[in-house]
């Protein structure tokens, strides 16, 4: 059976490599972008099976990278989980009017992290 | 009715093993659900360290491992208020900073305040208990640097972020990373950099 795909988006090497060793590279193809640009380019090549995803990044911030990936049929259907370290209620609503799925707020709780990727995957 | 006697004394001692034994099963759930918690703290602690490791030590100027600093407090510790002191001449200087520092902050005597006391005494200090009452408590913690047995600055921590309460096992843990692996990042970015141009660059 392939591995469900995850697509990390970052600006933070420091979050990708925590990401990356929280979720266990074994157990997952992993695919990293570090800005929202990179990210909807590799999510329409790689389509991956779920997206964590940064808000504030260079070149195209995440809620935009949001709204993009929603706005594409390879995409629009991905659950997007935002990582943040914005916890105000403006910033987590502007993301689920942008499309997201769910949140998780830095720093990350791994095993809150993995709960949510487990029952969005279906696992 | 003797019969029906024992039956009803056999199936209530039945009944009586089996909550004994859903009883056991219940508090093994208990020790595993534990013991799977306590895996996951220690899990998600190395993976910090191991992640602070890789982005301080790929940090190759002394800029670099400043930013690398910020971001492991921020996005590790969760704090998005820190400021990094070098020592010159037996004072502290503000050479790094992000978020809102007061500029009573850009020059501290060794041994004032809890920054210059944590560089004084080479320990780490951390906050505990009550919210500070004035800007110059307003330090969280503060990490003095060191490098081998010298200090060489500190870092202060002056705000977690609203959803980080408090400094939990792991953040400890990292605090005495960074006090002597982020004093070898800055020593070793120093080095190389008065050793560059004697290097030989890949193609």
């Amino acid at each position: 059976m392939a591995r469900k795909k995850i697509l990390l988006v970052d600006d933070s090497k420091t979050v990708l490599m925590m990401e990356r060793m929280l979720i266990g590279s074994t157990r997952y193809d992993i695919v990293t972008a570090s800005d929202g640009a990179e990210a909807v380019a590799k999510a329409s090549k790689d389509k991956p099976d779920l997206i964590l995803m940064d808000i504030m990044m260079p070149v195209m911030n995440g809620l935009d990278a949001v709204k993009a990936l929603r706005g594409m049929d390879e995409t629009k259907w991905v659950p997007i989980i935002m990582v943040t370290t914005r916890s105000e209620m403006e910033s987590i609503e502007k993301s689920y009017i942008n499309g997201c799925t769910d949140f998780v707020t830095k720093p990350i709780d791994g095993a809150e992290l993995m709960a949510k990727i487990q029952s969005f995957l279906g696992e | 009715m003797g019969d029906e006697t024992a039956n009803v004394d056999a199936l209530r001692a039945e009944i009586s093993a089996l909550t004994h034994a859903l009883a056991d099963e219940r508090r093994l759930v208990t020790k595993l659900r534990h013991d799977l918690e306590d895996l996951d703290r220690h899990t998600s602690m190395l993976a910090s360290l191991y992640a602070a490791a890789y982005r301080l030590h790929g940090a190759y100027s002394r800029s670099d491992v400043y930013a690398a600093i910020h971001e492991i407090i921020a996005n590790i510790i969760g704090s998005e208020e820190n400021g990094i002191f070098d020592l010159r001449e037996g004072r502290l200087s503000l050479v790094s900073s992000v978020g809102k520092i007061s500029r009573r902050f850009d020059d501290i005597e060794v041994g004032a305040g809890v920054i210059g006391e944590a560089v004084a005494t080479g320990r780490t200090w951390v906050r505990r208990g009550a919210e500070p009452t004035n800007d110059e408590e307003n330090v969280v913690a503060c990490i003095p640097l060191r490098f081998d047995r010298n200090v060489r600055g500190a870092i202060a921590i002056f705000r977690l972020l609203p959803q980080k309460p408090a400094f939990d096992e792991g953040d400890f843990e990292l605090f005495d990373f960074l006090s002597t692996r982020a004093a070898c990042a800055l020593e070793c970015a120093c080095a190389l950099n008065a050793r560059a141009p004697t290097l030989l660059p890949t193609p």
